[in-house]
């Protein structure tokens, strides 16, 4: 069996093929969404899910929360005492759905299907696969997000004859891919995006809009890269605080955003126009990747059937208006944005174990990137010009790709050629991304006269190939791209999966309790004066049913514990 | 990249101008292969469908419209190969002979001087005059009260006005502001439909519409999409020639290292100079007239097509050795050199070159 998994920026899902239709499996607390989070208790046992995300803000430093956001980096995450790199926490995601799925469907489960922002560069694949394999996962394939809404979406609309065009907007990153479906082919014809945007920043603006009327200062994190990553206790606090007034907004005009800091409540009512207003930057940079993706297709506006939105920040009434007015038209908003990508990834999986009731259905994607290297050229600003990316692979060339460009010697007896290798679409190549370099002797000559094939093969999987060929020569070179600088990354596999298998997870039938605790402690923390006492006592009870370990009363005991915490908190926040 | 009977005999179809066709066999080919354990098979089938659908594309046209393609039976060669942006040939949509253009008016008009200048764009204004009815039902009708029409009858006016555009140069970049800051640009339609009314316009004015290309390069960023296959042709056509642009204002600037050897191509014959001098610019020009016939061909046929033949012959018999070997050698040896780039396609749309 191999399962589908949407490793997301806030939430993941995993699904599977089941008989003719993907299907979502749910975690120990019966959701579908596992948090994309994990926390670390006073005792060392691992949590992952909403009881990691409840303790966001009462354990920040023993909490971990959007790390997909600095997947493909070298930056750690400490958690306790211990650091982690994001693609190790991205495992602990990954281990907890692979129990559940394990639990649910009553088998073993060794091999996956992973989504990626369609956006992802290579490293950040990269880290993504690692990710996989340390959560013990031989990761089949890794599948754009957009091209698995479009798989959900297609296979169930497979008569519909016009491109179409998937939005996707997530937790950290933005998609855009468009889509045409024809005799059983799915063909995504172009995608484009940012990875560094998501309602994380929505978050980050709403947060910057409240530090100005709490006169809390603008804080270091109040721009980019998620809201208070940098002050710890109170960034985390108001981002909290943001992500529950955005979510408000969904359905009201006005919402509050209310924070409790050194024993202050600070309050303050938000309007949608303000929201709005505060986001417009934000709002303006969803533009770009759409006409992007438009002209790389060559289709028009005008030409596509549906705008299909995707990704839960698609929710916020903000971006489906912008949405409306750039397209002049109302989006597609029937399928459930936070599904609809696992779903795919199910889809996938059923495709790659050649499941017979999807034998007539072929899907084929883009590299959304260019791909090509370094040369130096004689161009019209300025005589020589090292530097200059020439692509190979082009972005939005279906893969798998091969495509051979050639090149020449520019220095008499010349006796090597450096082939440094970049991915990106800027002319300058310090400004794209580094994955590799290689070294290849040629015979000496006039300047001009030797020449060398460079071949690049760009298959389903992400990977790239290299091929060097000398005409005249025997000289051939070949690789697998490999970046140095990556060790890290991928140095003792073995030893840091064990290490991390070391960890004592919380048992899984606890699950539910520990996060009505943490959210139980984390309500607390919220409230001031009576409710606080009164938020006391409960947390005081649930603890005492727990300790009588009878699981009947312990379940009743939530139930109740839960709905008193949605009726002070006024509403249920997952 | 691959020849249109190629295309068509790997797809095992007839060529036809049905685009539906071209995508069923495609689809029946591609399920008798595994795309994974044959790259090269795929990346052929890939090349041949969109070989086949630009193909059949053009063929629709031309059953459509025969009228636009009356240059194919004419003898105007020199037209295709100097805007050798594909195979297929680049029409006006009112059907403007564009070659009857003088391009070496223009480079006198950008120095705003206004001696020897012959302009003759045939009809002259007609092929600016804007397809008003279709332009309106691109927009929602002519009930709509805005003054975008105003904007682009004004722009259409200051290209057409007078065959110098020097004096109308402001009004036609205000004309493109004005356009492009309707607020309704942030519809991707509207924008779309106005960013290729607009190179419609523009190309067909060059070189009239520099300043207008420039200020609408600007908005658009045509630039940084040369060389990616769109067949939008006419926003190729306009990318380039604000390549182009761009081009000639370097080469203005007395800074530039092609600039002495830029101003002997288009005044001077070599005689002109001293023998040191000489053997100074000619490397410089040699690179110069290369690049240029590389990246910005319509630059060359500004430059004096008799200065261009002497230097250029020069490098073949005119110096001693002794001299060019050392000059040459000044200007590549402080270079790191590692490769040169054969322009292989520089337009994506070059299918005519034979198979992978």
């Amino acid at each position: 069996m191999i399962v589908g998994i949407d490793l997301g920026t806030t939430n993941s899902a995993i699904s599977y093929w089941n008989e003719g239709a993907p299907e979502l499996i749910p975690n120990a607390q019966g959701d579908v969404l596992t948090p994309s989070a994990v926390s670390l208790t006073d005792e060392g046992e691992l949590l992952v899910g909403l009881a990691a995300r409840e303790r966001q803000t009462t354990d920040p430093d023993r909490t971990a929360t959007i790390f997909k956001r600095y997947m493909g980096t070298d930056r750690k995450i400490t958690l306790g005492k211990k650091r982690y790199r994001p693609e190790e926490l991205s495992s602990m995601v990954l281990a907890s759905l692979k129990a559940d799925a394990e639990a649910y469907l009553g088998e073993e489960i060794t091999e996956a299907v992973i989504t990626v922002p369609a956006y992802f560069n290579d490293k950040q694949r990269r880290a993504t696969r690692v990710a996989g394999e340390l959560a013990g996962l031989t990761v089949k394939r890794l599948i754009n997000e957009p091209t698995a809404a479009a798989l959900s979406f297609g296979i169930h609309e497979r008569d519909l004859e016009e491109p179409f065009l998937v939005f996707d907007l997530g937790g950290g990153t933005f998609d855009v891919s468009l889509v045409e479906m024809f005799d059983g082919i799915i063909e995504v014809r172009a995608s484009a995006g940012d990875n560094q945007l998501g309602g994380e920043d929505f978050n980050a603006a709403l947060v910057a809009l409240a530090r100005k009327s709490f006169d809390m200062g603008e804080g270091e994190g109040g721009g980019e890269g998620g809201a208070g990553s940098s002050d710890g206790t109170l960034g985390e606090v108001l981002r909290d605080a943001a992500e529950r007034t955005r979510r408000a907004l969904t359905n009201a005009n006005e919402a509050e955003i209310r924070v409790v800091w050194e024993g202050k409540e600070h309050t303050r009512s938000i309007s949608e126009a303000e929201f709005a207003e505060a986001a417009e930057p934000l709002l303006q940079r969803l533009r770009d990747p759409v006409l992007r993706s438009l002209r790389d297709s060559s289709l028009r506006a005008g030409e596509l059937a549906e705008i299909i939105l995707v990704g839960g920040s698609t929710r916020m009434p903000v971006v489906r208006k912008a949405v409306t007015k750039m397209f002049g038209r109302f989006p597609n908003a029937t399928i459930d944005p936070d599904h609809a990508v696992a779903l795919g990834a199910a889809v996938q999986a059923g495709f790659l174990a050649r499941q017979t009731d999807l034998s007539e259905v072929r899907l084929t994607d883009v590299c959304p990137f260019s791909l090509g290297v370094g040369v130096a050229e004689m161009d019209h600003r300025g005589g020589v010009r090292d530097g200059i990316f020439s692509p190979i692979i082009e972005r939005n060339t279906v893969i798998p790709a091969s495509r051979v460009e050639t090149y020449f010697t520019m220095q008499d007896n010349q006796d090597k050629i450096k082939l440094e290798i970049y991915q990106g679409e800027a002319r300058d190549v310090v400004d794209n991304v580094r994955i590799g370099q290689l070294d290849v002797p040629v015979p000496k000559g006039r300047a001009g006269d030797v020449s060398v094939d460079v071949r690049f093969t760009y298959d389903t999987s992400g990977l790239l190939e290299v091929d060097v060929n000398v005409p005249g020569t025997e000289i051939t070179r070949h690789v697998l791209i490999y970046d140095r600088s990556d060790d890290e990354l991928t140095a003792n596999l073995d030893s840091r999966r064990k290490a991390l298998a070391k960890l004592k997870v919380h048992p899984r039938d606890q699950a539910a309790n520990a996060s009505a605790l943490a959210r139980a402690k984390r309500c607390y923390e919220g409230q001031l004066g009576p409710m606080r006492d009164h938020v006391s006592q409960l947390v005081g009870a649930f603890e005492a049913v727990l300790a009588s370990q009878d699981e009947r009363k312990i379940d009743e005991a939530r139930q109740r514990l839960i709905e008193q915490l949605d009726q002070i908190e006024g509403e249920n926040y997952l | 990249m691959m020849n249109e009977r190629a295309a068509w005999k790997l797809l095992g179809i007839e060529p036809c101008s049905d685009e539906r066709a071209v995508k069923r066999a495609y689809a029946a080919k591609l399920k008798q292969i595994d795309p994974d354990s044959d790259i090269q098979g795929f990346t052929r089938l890939r090349d041949a469908l969109q070989t086949a659908r630009y193909d059949a594309r053009y063929r629709k046209e031309r059953e459509e419209h025969p009228e636009r393609f009356v240059y194919e039976d004419e003898d105007d060669d020199l037209y295709f190969e100097e805007n050798d942006v594909g195979d297929e040939p680049i029409v006006s949509d009112v059907g403007v002979d564009l070659s009857a253009v003088d391009f070496t008016a223009f480079g006198n008009a950008l120095d705003g001087s206004d001696l020897n200048v012959r302009m003759d764009t045939g009809e002259g204004p007609a092929s600016l005059s804007l397809p008003e009815e279709e332009f309106d039902e691109a927009f929602g009708g002519p009930e709509r009260k805005d003054p975008l029409d105003e904007h682009f009858r004004s722009l259409g006016e200051a290209l057409s006005k007078t065959p110098f555009i020097s004096k109308h140069d402001r009004q036609a970049r205000d004309a493109v502001r004005a356009i492009l800051a309707d607020p309704r640009m942030d519809g991707i339609e509207f924008a779309e439909n106005v960013e290729s009314w607009l190179a419609n316009i523009l190309v067909d004015a060059i070189p009239k519409s520099d300043g207008a290309i420039e200020e609408a390069e600007a908005h658009f960023g045509w630039r940084r999409e040369t060389g990616r296959a769109t067949p939008r042709w006419h926003v190729a056509d306009v990318a380039q020639r604000a390549d182009d642009i761009a081009c000639m204002r370097a080469l203005d600037d007395p800074e530039h290292r092609w600039h002495e050897a830029y101003e002997a191509l288009r005044f001077g014959s070599p005689k002109q100079y001293s023998l040191g001098t000489r053997a100074r610019l000619q490397p410089l020009v040699v690179e110069l007239v290369e690049s240029l016939r590389q990246y910005n061909p319509a630059i060359e046929r500004q430059l004096h097509p008799e200065a261009v033949d002497r230097w250029m012959e020069l490098g073949h018999v005119g110096l001693a050795p002794e001299l060019v070997k050392s000059e040459g050698i000044s200007w590549f040896g402080w270079m790191v050199m590692i490769l040169f780039v054969v322009q292989i396609a520089r337009s994506a749309l070059a299918f005519i070159s034979g198979a992978v």
